[in-house]
């Protein structure tokens, strides 16, 4: 398999919508809420935004984030002494961030930034609000716009929520071609494309799996009868899911 | 302070050692204990800046010269003059390609080839660089020897953990094989293979 970044419809929304953000008409409303399914590629989506964007500062938030902790996070990102009182730290963080050309951060598992009533997020709010950044919050698990909704202040400062969507049949094409060592044959595309559910995750793997049929039986290009009988999408949570039902 | 003895030194003193007779590579690889590849870079270093330590006598078999000689006896083998004062733009640290795998590193702490693949892919296309993963390899293995990396998992699956972290500018790999930190303005031995 071949490793490469392919440029699927949900990277391009994500793009558009930080381009959108980047000429928005209100100043304070500077971000962007990204969620999706878990497997659909999210984090490597957000984190190749990042990579690209020499201006961007990315931070994880762990669990029992802090205030200070974040502002000591973000100093160290952008260069700065952190050694100094909390307030002095964060003017100190933004004028480096006022300085910076194209900043942005991105914050990804932000859930954990919702913790104590949303201190964390509040001053993002403040850097925000006080330099005009863009901000890109990342959902690491279900149900966060809902929980970061019951905070009017934050969520009216949300000007693009962006849901990341399962692979399209055009985008698992394009996968496929880019990726694959071999030719997939388009309806082996389509089988890997119900299999896999959309999920970039299972995607993958069925390409390793395909290949290593190739490998096997010699082939060049592959077709869905090649494939018959074997399992290319295995999905274990899901297995997990349909064994506890019964 | 006494340094320790630079390649050329090595090689002065062993052809020294063995009189008025030439030397081939086998011979200092075995007595210098360094790599044949060492070795040819420093003896063709010397060359191009006209030291005129060596004779060549065929391909691959040299002898001492007398001004080998005559430098190894008043203790003033040439050293290469290491570079103190960093260049302008290693004060921004490294940039392109290398910059990316540094940016990805300290995101994730822990990462392979392919993820560094994955992550540069874009950026090679974008300017055309076909040798996108020996460029990768290079550098992932240089801050491998300079401790900024930790290698662990088997050979051919080797993921490299971030074990020394400076700060968000990525480490200058210099042409001498030495790495300039820039976010603590600090020079770092072991970049280089040799």
């Amino acid at each position: 398999m071949k490793y490469e970044f392919v440029k699927t419809a949900n990277y391009e929304r994500l793009l558009k919508a930080i381009r959108r953000a980047d000429t928005r008409g209100a100043k304070e409303a500077g971000m962007i809420f990204v969620q999706g399914h878990p497997g659909i590629s999210k984090s490597k989506t957000v984190e190749q935004i990042a990579i690209t964007d020499p201006g961007a500062v990315f931070i994880r938030a762990k669990q029992g984030y802090t205030v200070f902790g974040f502002m000591r996070e973000l100093a160290r990102e952008l260069s700065i002494d952190a050694a100094c009182r909390p307030d002095e730290l964060f003017r100190r963080c933004l004028a480096a961030l006022a300085q910076r050309s194209g900043a942005k951060i991105v914050i990804d598992e932000v859930q954990h930034c919702l913790i104590n009533g949303a201190a964390v997020l509040e001053k993002v709010r403040d850097f925000s609000d006080m330099t005009g950044i863009v901000v890109v919050l990342v959902a690491g698990e279900e149900g966060v716009w809902e929980r970061l909704g019951r905070r009017p202040q934050l969520a009216s400062r949300v000007c693009e929520v962006v849901t990341l969507e399962r692979l399209t049949e055009k985008d698992c094409a394009a996968v496929c071609a880019q990726l694959a060592d071999v030719q997939i044959a388009p309806d082996l595309v389509k089988r890997i494309h119900a299999d896999s559910k959309g999920l970039m995750r299972l995607a993958l793997n069925a390409i390793a799996n395909v290949e290593q049929i190739a490998r096997n039986n010699d082939l060049k290009t592959v077709a869905a009868k090649d494939c018959e009988g074997f399992d290319l999408c295995v999905s274990w949570a899901e297995k997990k899911i349909a064994f506890d039902r019964k | 302070m006494n340094k320790a003895p630079t390649p050329i030194e090595r090689i002065v003193q062993v052809m020294c050692d063995a009189g008025d007779s030439s030397v081939d590579y086998g011979y200092l690889e075995e007595k210098t204990k360094l790599p044949r590849r060492a070795i040819m870079q420093a003896i063709n270093r010397a060359s191009t800046r006209q030291i005129d330590y060596f004779q060549k006598i065929t391909p691959g078999v040299y002898r001492l010269t007398h001004a080998g000689r005559e430098a190894l006896c008043k203790g003033c083998v040439h050293r290469p003059k290491t570079r103190t004062k960093p260049l302008k733009h290693m004060l921004e640290g490294a940039t392109g390609i290398r910059a990316i795998i540094w940016k990805l590193l300290r995101m994730n702490r822990v990462a392979n080839i392919p993820d560094c693949m994955i992550a540069v892919s874009l950026y090679a296309q974008k300017h055309g660089i076909k040798n996108a993963e020996n460029q990768v390899r290079f550098y992932v293995n240089a801050l491998v020897r300079a401790n900024f990396l930790a290698r662990r998992g088997r050979r051919r699956s080797y993921s490299y953990a971030l074990v020394n972290d400076p700060g968000p500018k990525a480490p200058v790999l210099t042409a001498g094989g030495r790495f300039y930190e820039p976010n603590r303005a600090e020079w770092i031995e072991g970049g280089g293979n040799v």
